[in-house]
Order: structure tokens, then sequence, then C-alpha cells
């Protein structure tokens, strides 16, 4: 080909990329969109779906270098609005805004109790198809009401103290972080009911402390003591009534109680895709023991040594397996639970021997396996849900007979199942300390 | 030697970039069957079978190191039949190209562009695809080299991202062969043929290869490659979704794309691991373009470049019209539908030519 005709060919292709590069129907500038943090779904009137969005109000996040401007208190919107589905509701909130709702962010989703109870499978079509929201995205279920969840703690905007408390609570081995992606995995496999983390309203015993000079709403003064004060003036005997020291859990002299916040209790627990109840605190780690989803706890056992009472362990890491054993028609469920533990707090008389270790690994084994079966017997007779994947497990050994038996598992099979449970606790330290400190 | 640009790397290259990122767009074929757990075993499968192919075709091609498929089917069969055999391959090749174009202006207009009209991400890729395939294979030689680097990074750094972010469970690999061979044996059909096809390419590219004769070294080395990549995706699906929801995801790459989250350090991946493979995509239909444009050159005995300027109308007069959709939907999902065309073209075509050249060596040494 001819240089000059060669050069020609290449300037068509040119202009046309470029016109192909001009920008597509799908621009959208930041200044254009309201960014949604996370997405309460409620039951509305008439079977419609009550939605609140999040919105984050990011010029009162802004930092960085320039001027100093004065922080707006309000670092989000809830807009709440109905519909018969999910997106409806989010357009039908763009009525009343100026900006377009922008949705790759969200990063939780929550049910609130009485959805969830109805099923939640149709609501979560729109987080699965529509791909502006990611599949990572945090499932969890209120027991009240998921609009209720709206308050930031320590981090500056609600959203991010969810997804964040979801992920610390892990560590004190009373929840699951279930994702958007795992939730559908688990109700479309066979033998197994999916969970999500449980989140309530609560009022707590937390204080808010505030800067010197800063007005502190104190409903205590008695806490407050007049200076000058020293220890010789500490009257003997009995301290007086309004000491500080009679009641820990008024307010601090430098803060005030909060009001109410989110807490993450437990675990929410389905049949299908209907919440059927919720495990919380300790019932929560007997679910998370048998399926091998404990980040880490503390355990305060009975102790088994003379003239101590109890004795905290801190978990480092578990491991589980389930193993079906099926003879003929009968199948009898194995679990077995390794655990790796740290001798954390004891009282004192403690002395670090073979023996007294041997003697805490029994102690703790018993207290797990006690765990496990009440917290399985509740799951199997009150909630006739397989949480833990023993039908699955079934499935995977022998899926001809998992067919047979698919049916009836949840209603009939499920809650008469015959589980062992074999723990094997190994104490790895006592944090480098033989005796107690005396 | 004039026209000899490609270097035995670049040739794997191009055969393995082809076939790893089609993945994006026709892995369901795997994924959608009743294999279900057993899936990546049926990747497995199809990486033997397709390294057999791949060499049937690498084989062929080594024979006549100085020709393409279009001379050397016409010595091999004759003039007429020749020429009529090396006109369905390049019609293979261009069906290929329309249905590339079309199922990716689908699939991008569904899940990022909404409001952008199908035609100009079309029209948009045609471009690229057409410019590239002009340039010849040299550039695209040395295009592939730098796409396979970039895309083999998006695949490690997607892969390791994934399971970062704790999506995949390695459990849902199990059962081995809960339904028997059958299910798994038609899964591994339609992956099976699609090594084959971007294997075929070295019958094309041979020609232009400094050592023609570490050709089919090289397009074995390809096949393996993709092949690893595709038993790796495919395993990396059915962990992260379960085999049932697996084979709901009509692209299941871009979903686990979606998936990663990585304590908000990598929170949109899915976009640039888009990215690096719809660049990679347009090398496709360069790549498929330019072996169109030789075949048919070869065939007729006209310039390939002249031959190129033709299709590039004609795809986009065909890929623009939406009554297609029927028929590449319909056999990009259907796996009998997209085996039974490319056993045709790989078997059937390809195996006759073989045939006939291994018969008439032997003729002439006996």
């Amino acid at each position: 080909m001819s240089p000059i005709r060669w050069r020609v060919i290449r300037w068509i292709f040119l202009v046309a990329g470029l016109l192909s590069l001009t920008g597509c129907w799908d621009r959208r500038e930041t200044p254009e969109l309201a960014i949604v943090g996370s997405i309460g779904l409620d039951a509305g009137d008439e079977g419609r779906v009550l939605v609140s969005l999040e919105v984050i109000h990011a010029d009162a996040l802004a930092r960085g270098p320039g001027p100093v401007s004065v922080p707006s208190k309000v670092v989000a919107w809830v807009f709440r609005e109905e519909g018969r589905t999910v997106l409806n509701a989010i357009r039908n909130v763009e009525t009343r805004t100026s900006r377009r709702m922008f949705v790759g962010q969200v990063n939780t989703v929550i049910f609130g109790q009485n959805l969830a109870r109805q099923g939640i499978r149709r609501y979560l079509d729109v987080f699965e198809r529509q791909s502006q929201f990611r599949r990572s995205l945090i499932l969890n279920v209120c027991d009240t009401g998921a609009g209720l969840l709206q308050r930031p703690l320590i981090e500056d905007i609600p959203s991010r103290t969810l997804s964040g408390q979801a992920n610390t609570a892990l560590y004190a081995g009373k929840t699951v972080v279930v994702t958007l992606n795992e939730f559908l995995r688990t109700l479309a496999e066979p033998g197994i009911e999916p969970v999500t983390s449980h989140t309530a309203g609560r009022q707590t015993r937390d204080a808010m402390v505030k800067r010197l000079g800063e007005s502190v709403r104190q409903k205590n003064p008695s806490v407050m003591r007049p200076q000058p004060f020293t220890a010789d003036e500490m009257p003997e005997g009995e301290l007086p009534p309004d000491s500080p020291v009679l009641d820990p859990l008024r307010e601090a002299g430098t803060g005030e109680e909060m009001e109410g916040i989110t807490v993450v209790p437990g675990i929410a627990v389905f049949r299908g895709d209907r919440l059927v109840g919720f495990l919380d605190g300790a019932e929560a780690r007997g679910y998370l023991w048998a399926a091998g989803r404990i980040r880490g706890a503390i355990l305060e056992i009975p102790s088994p040594l003379p003239g101590i009472e109890v004795l905290a362990l801190e978990v480092i890491r578990v491991q589980s397996s389930i193993e079906p054993q099926i003879s003929g028609q009968k199948i009898r469920i194995k679990v077995t639970i390794g655990a790796l533990l740290e001798i954390s707090e004891v009282p004192v008389g403690f002395v670090m021997s073979q023996d007294t270790v041997g003697r805490i690994e029994e102690a703790a084994n018993e207290f797990i396996r006690r765990e496990v079966y009440r917290t399985l017997r509740r799951v199997q007779r009150e909630y006739k849900s397989d949480i833990y994947g023993f039908g699955q497990a079934v499935y995977r050994k022998d899926p001809r007979l998992w067919r047979r038996l698919e049916d009836d598992w949840n209603r009939h099979i499920f809650p008469h199942l015959e589980v062992q449970v074999q723990v094997r606790s190994n104490i790895r330290s006592s944090a480098l300390l033989l005796r107690d400190p005396r | 030697m004039k026209g000899k640009e490609l270097s035995p790397s670049q040739i794997t290259a191009m055969v393995a970039l082809p076939r790893i990122t089609i993945m994006m767009m026709f892995m369901p074929s795997i994924t959608r069957g009743n294999a279900l757990h057993d899936g990546w075993l049926a990747a497995l499968i199809s990486v033997g079978a397709g390294l057999i192919l791949a060499a049937l075709a690498a084989g062929l091609a080594a024979r006549f190191p100085d020709d393409g498929f279009g001379h050397f089917s016409k010595v091999v069969l004759g003039r007429l039949l020749g020429a009529v055999a090396a006109l369905l391959l390049a019609s293979f090749y261009y069906l290929l190209v329309i249905m590339w174009v079309r199922q990716l202006s689908i699939l991008v207009v569904s899940v990022i562009l909404e409001r952008t009209p199908g035609w100009v991400v079309g029209l948009s890729m045609l471009v690229a695809g057409l410019y590239g395939a002009f340039l010849g294979p040299g550039p695209l030689g040395r295009a592939a080299v730098v796409l396979m680097l970039l895309v083999g990074l998006s695949v490690v750094v997607g892969l390791t991202s994934l399971h970062g972010s704790g999506a995949m469970d390695f459990s849902y690999l199990k059962p081995v062969l809960a339904r028997g061979w059958r299910p798994v044996m038609v899964a591994a059909v339609s992956p099976t043929f699609w090594f084959a096809t971007t294997a075929s390419t070295s019958l094309v590219l041979t020609r232009f290869c400094t050592r023609p004769q570490e050709v089919p070294r090289a397009v074995l080395k390809g096949t393996l490659i993709s092949g690893l990549v595709l038993v790796l995706l495919v395993a990396a699906a059915i962990s992260t979704f379960g085999p049932r929801k697996a084979a709901e995801q009509l692209s299941p790459v871009h979903s686990m794309a979606r998936t990663v989250f990585l304590m908000g350090i990598m929170e949109r991946v899915d976009i640039v691991l888009f990215t690096i493979w719809i660049v990679a995509i347009a090398f496709d239909l360069a790549l498929f373009l330019f072996a169109t444009a030789t075949v048919v050159g070869d065939a007729l005995g006209v310039r390939w470049r002249s031959v190129l300027g033709f299709l590039g109308a004609g795809i986009a007069a065909v890929a623009s019209l939406q009554v297609l959709d029927v028929f590449t939907l319909g056999t990009l999902l259907s796996i009998p539908a997209t085996a039974m065309v490319m056993a045709t073209v790989h078997v059937g075509l390809v195996g006759i030519v073989f045939l006939v050249a291994a018969i008439r060596r032997q003729g002439e040494r006996t």
C-alpha cells in the first residue's frame, strides 16, 4: 500500500475513533449525584415496601487543605418512600431531590423484622440484577425497623458505622457477616438455610465524652465533687450515698449518657427467604462453633481448679467439620470442632502446669459442647431451619439419597436429627505468665 | 524475510488472548449446563480435548510454513474445493466477529452504559478492531504480548482479591461426578471448540512467523495457558456463586468482579477489570478480522487489506440488525448449537484438509 493511501486510511480511523470518544449517554458528573450509603427496607402499607435511603452529605465530610469551614452538623439525610418495588421507591425519592440517587457505594442493606418475616427474596432481586450494586454489600436484619438504624457512632456516617460494626462484632464471637452474594448462594443451594447478622437499636450504659468547655447534659450532679479534695478528707467507714463509687454506671463526669445506639447482638435465622427468629449472645456462638465461623471470642468458663470460680479464655482460631454418617435409612451427623485457645484472664491462685492446662481444656470442651447443643436444640425444635448445612453435607456425600430426603428435610428430618458433637480444645499459652500476679 | 514479523511467543499470546477474553462472555456454556459442582471438571476435560484439536490445526499449519490456509487448502483439495473450504473458514471467523460485536455491545449496555445505544459501543469496537487489523501481523503480535500481560494481571489480581474478600467457598467444588459423566462431557463440548477456534488462527499466522517450525509448540503453550485460566475461572465462579447461582449468570466473570471488596480499597474493581477486558476484546476483533481478510484474500487471489474494507462495511450493516440477537444469543448460550457450528468447522473442515494433506504426503512417500 502506498504511503499516501496508508496515511489517508489512518486519518479516517483516527477521526472515526475520535467521534466515538466524545462521551456517552450515561455520563454523570459527581456533583449531579446523591451518594447512597445504606438502604433500609421495611414493610409498608398494603404490601408495599418502605425504602429508607441514607444519602451521604459529602460536603460535610470533606477534609483537606484550604480554608477551614464550619463543618455541617448534618452528615446524611434519610429519604423514605414507599413503592411496590424497591427501584420504583428509589425513583420516587428523586422527585424531591436535586440530584440523582447513586447506589454504587451502598455497603449495607438492612431489613426490618416485619418485612424479613414475610420473605426477602423478591426484594433482593434488584440488588443482584442492577449492576450498580455490589454483590459484596452486607445484609442485616433489624429486630425493630430498618429505618431506625441511621445513627453514626465513631465513624462519620451511619452506613460506615453499620458496616464497621458488623466486622468488629465478628471478633466478639456473636455474629456473622453475610454478604448479598453469600446469602443468595446459600438460598439457592440445597440442604442449607441462610443467616444474616442481627442488628438492633438499644439503650446502653455508654457515654459521650465532650471537650472541656462544651456543655454537658449532666443528670447526676453528685459525680462532681468540690475542690479541694484530698485523700485525708475521705470519710471513714461507709461512703456517702451520692458517691460515684457506689454507682459506676451513672454518667461520666466529663460526658453524658448516649440515648440509644445500634448494636449487633447476634444472628438472624432464616428458613428459605423468611426470617424465623434470632440467636443472640451465647446462642449465636453455639451456632458459630458448629459452623466454624468464629473469628474470636472471650469464653468465661467455670473453672475446674479449686478456689477459682471462673476463667477467661480467648478464642484464637476455630475449625469445624460436619460429617454425615449414613447407615441404611439412619443418618447421624458428627460435628468435630477444633478450638485454639489462650488463657487471657484468671483470678488469683492460678498456677500454670501441664495438669491444670489439661483440666482447663477438658472444661473448655464441655463448655463449648453445651453451647453447641443448647443452640442446636432450639434451632431444631423451634426454628426447624438447617442453618448448619447438615443437609448439604448429606447431599455432598450421597446426592441420590439427598434427592429422596430433600422435600422433608427441614420439616421432618432435621428437627429429629441425631447430632454428635466432638470438641477438641488446645490451649496455646497463658500470655507468657506461669503464675497469677499476686 | 519480508512479511515474517511474528515471534513464536507472540503467537502464543495471540492464541491465548482471545480464548481468555471470550470467557467473559462465553463461560456460561460450561456453568449453565447440568454439570453443576463438576463444571470445573468439564473445563479440565475441554482443555485436554482442546489441546488435541489445537495440535491438529497447528500441525497442519506447520506443514505449509510459507502459505496461509487460503493457499494450501487449494493445494491439498484442489482449486475449487480448496477455495470453498477457505471461504467456509473465513465465513466462520466473520460470523464470530459479528457475534462478538453484537454480544459485547449487549453486555456493555446491560451492565455499564445502560442508556447508551448498543450501536455506539459496537461501532467503536469495530473501528478499533478494523484499525488493528489494517496494521497487520507485526503490530497485532506486539499488542497481543502487552495485552496478555494486562489480562494476566487482571486475572491474578481479580482472583486474589476475590479470595481475599472471603467470597469463595471451595467446598462447592464437591461433589465430583454426582450426576455421572454425561453432563460433564456435554458441558465440555463447547469450550473444547473454543480452544480449537483460537488455535486455528495458526492456520493464518504461521506464514508470518519468523520460526514456523516452533509454531505448534507456541500454539499448544497458548492453549494450555488459556486452559489454565478457564479452569481457574470456572472453579472460582462455582465456589463464589455456588453451582446453581453460577448457572444463572450470563457473565460470571463480571459478576465475580462485582463481588470483590477489600476493605474499601478495591470497591469498584469490576470497572477496571471490565475496561482491560474490553480493550482485549477489541484485539480479538482485530485478529479475527485480519484472519478473515487473509483467508479470503488468499482464496480469491486479492490483497487482504482490500478485503478488509469490504468486511468492515459488511459487519457494520449486519451487526446493526436486531434480528440477529435471536441467532447470536441462542447460539452462544445453547451448548448443542455452539458445539455443532464449531465441530463442523474444526473437525469437518480443518480435519478434512489435515486428513487429505496427510494422505497425499503418505502417497508421495510411497
